[in-house]
């Protein structure tokens, strides 16, 4: 266990212990395909950028908002922060500046740490604030003002922005203990070494980050940043991983799914790949074959969680992976997690068959949401034993001996005809169809507010046989008011800045017109 | 030729619900047209019908962004 106060504190203790180790000077800590640091370097960026946010005035448990792509400074910075004991707010750089704006008011840092190119791109209300530059880096620092709290939290190690279903995001509180907590976890759950090369995919404002940062400091290990522009490019991102020696990846299968499509694998030589982790979502069978077929010396596993908890179960997947192969699996709880099931109102063991909401406890769990006590107190939940919970929202089963199967958003779940439906539950079954590359399924309202599910799909062979053997493989598999009501063949599903199938984009695509015909054939 | 095909594919495949006109110079990723993983389509269209082959760093908006850039790429590779 890590046993520190605070994630600052590890971070300190980690390049004091990381400057005593030969290859302190000469190791390549970070590489942003431009620049590169050694840990020595590293740590003298983290030391500049610190000196320098004192002298603004920045002091330990202040709030600072984060608004970079991600590079070599960036990373530094985001250290330099971490190593003061300030909480860190990573916003999306690409975010609109509406969004932007919005977690800047819900969160009232006392600064943002922003690329310089970056500051047209805030709302006008914090561009005329004082200014900063930080020296040798392309960063500058607005002061924007806010009061602080007298009666700060000092437990915040950083705050994560989610899509609320609301549509205003909501701010999850991360913990000290929780970012340690899962640090440790990741870092001794997998067998990971300083010879290491991990490859960071996901932004910072995405919990996949703290992986990758984090963990590779951990094994004093190199960390390659891929920024927004690489990782849309899975050409780039092929050639990366061989010219790298990447041997570490972890992604939404989005970008796997990518990389196996457009990123020409067999060009290039990836036996260096040792792990690869992929969580967020589910991988579809036919790009998890694909790809266990170029990057055979891998091991492989899906990871589970949500924001609140970070990742909290996980599964190895097999190495030979067959046509029966259930990709819906996520395993068995963390170390650091305890897994039990809501069904019909009571919380409940794990135990064989059981289904129900997946309620997660343990070191992990975050403290809640800024400024949402009630929304907190409808996700955080303590049982009559004390035990804190975090309701996931996700349905589960218990499955013999594989651990647990995901079923579905319990928010996607709709009622059709009378019936419950999980529209997640149709999804996973066209996502094991091999005629599929990835499907998103959702339900819609016709002019007779009568409900339709839509199954917006990707695919590897012709639309017609497609669609043909999809029909098949669902009448055989689900009761026939679970199929589709329309078809939607898509050349690429819309995707979230996370990289995730966008549903919001989904629900007003244009093939859904209603002067359309059902079952349309779109190509888009 | 080279102009005529492209314009053909985007607004067949890519976006089939832009009304606009299409021009040489208009910006295809620049004014949201295309998105990213419309620019990989386009790229592997491109390979494909072309014979030609993109390296990873060009796979680049100064390679993509308009009708003309497009076909300037194409035709240095040929």
């Amino acid at each position: 266990m890590l046993s520190h106060k605070s994630l600052g504190q590890w971070v300190r203790a980690r390049f004091d212990d990381l400057a005593t180790q030969p290859g302190f000077t000469t190791n390549q800590a970070c590489n942003d395909l431009s620049n590169n640091r050694t840990h020595l370097e590293l740590k003298q960026d983290v030391d500049h950028i610190q000196t320098q946010l004192a002298k603004i005035g920045v002091r330990a448990y202040d709030r600072v908002s984060l608004c970079t792509t991600k590079s070599c400074d960036s990373y530094a910075a985001l250290l330099a922060l971490v190593s003061a004991d300030v909480c860190y707010i990573p916003i999306d750089s690409l975010a609109p500046s509406f969004r932007v704006g919005s977690i800047i008011r819900d969160s009232r840092p006392k600064g943002i740490l922003i690329d310089l190119d970056l500051t047209d791109s805030l709302p006008n209300e914090f561009k005329n604030v004082p200014q900063h530059r930080i020296h040798n880096t392309e960063l500058i620092y607005l002061d924007l003002g806010f009061e602080q709290l007298a009666d700060v939290n000092k437990e915040l190690a950083y705050i994560l922005y989610t899509s609320g279903s609301t549509g205003q995001p909501k701010g999850v509180l991360i913990s000290h203990a929780n970012a340690l907590s899962f640090i440790n976890w990741a870092a001794l759950n997998f067998e990971f070494s300083q010879a290491d090369t991990f490859a960071s995919v996901a932004p910072y404002h995405f919990d996949l980050s703290v992986f990758d940062l984090f963990v590779s400091l951990y094994w004093g290990a190199g960390v390659v940043l891929f920024n927004d522009q690489h990782i849309r490019n899975p050409l780039l991102l092929a050639q990366q991983i061989e010219a790298h020696g990447i041997s570490v990846w972890y992604s939404t299968p989005t970008i796997l799914v990518l990389m196996e499509r457009y990123g020409k694998l067999g060009k290039y030589t990836h036996a260096s790949l040792r792990t690869v982790l992929y969580a967020g979502e589910i991988l579809p069978l036919t790009s998890l074959k694909s790809l266990g077929s170029y990057w055979g010396n891998a091991s492989w596993y899906n990871l589970y969680g949500p924001t609140e908890t970070n990742v909290c179960t996980w599964a190895k997947v097999s190495k030979q992976v067959t046509d029966n192969f259930d990709v819906s699996l996520i395993g068995q709880p963390c170390s650091h997690s305890t897994a039990h099931i809501l069904s019909k109102g009571n919380i409940e063991p794990l135990g064989v068959d059981l289904e129900g909401e997946l309620l997660i406890s343990g070191d992990t769990v975050s403290l809640g949401y800024l400024n949402n006590k009630a929304l907190t107190a409808e996700k955080f939940i303590t049982c009559e034993a004390g035990i804190r919970w975090y309701c996931t929202g996700d349905q589960v089963r218990v499955i013999d001996g594989l651990g647990l199967k995901y079923l579905g958003r319990l928010d996607r779940m709709i009622k059709k005809r009378g019936y419950r439906i999980e529209l997640d539950e149709v999804q996973t079954a066209l996502e094991q169809c091999t005629t599929i590359r990835r499907a998103a399924v959702i339900a819609t309202q016709d002019r007779d507010q009568e409900v339709n599910i839509v199954a917006f799909y990707e695919t590897l062979t012709s639309e017609d046989l497609a669609s043909q053997s999809a029909r098949n493989h669902i009448e055989r598999r689900l009761p026939n008011y679970m199929w589709p009501d329309r078809w939607v063949c898509l050349k690429s599903l819309p995707l979230t800045s996370t990289a995730k199938i966008d549903y919001q984009a989904l629900t007003s695509h244009p093939a859904l017109n209603p002067s359309q015909a059902p079952n349309i054939k779109e190509d888009t | 030729m080279i102009k005529t095909s492209i314009k053909e594919f985007v607004l067949s495949e890519l976006a089939p619900h832009f009304s606009g006109e299409l021009a040489d110079d208009f910006s295809l990723i620049g004014d949201g047209l295309i998105d990213s993983i419309s620019t990989l389509q386009l790229v592997d269209f491109i390979e494909k019908k072309f014979g030609i082959e993109f390296e990873p760093h060009e796979v680049d908006r100064d390679n993509l962004d308009t009708l003309t850039s497009i076909e300037a790429f194409i035709i240095s590779r040929q």
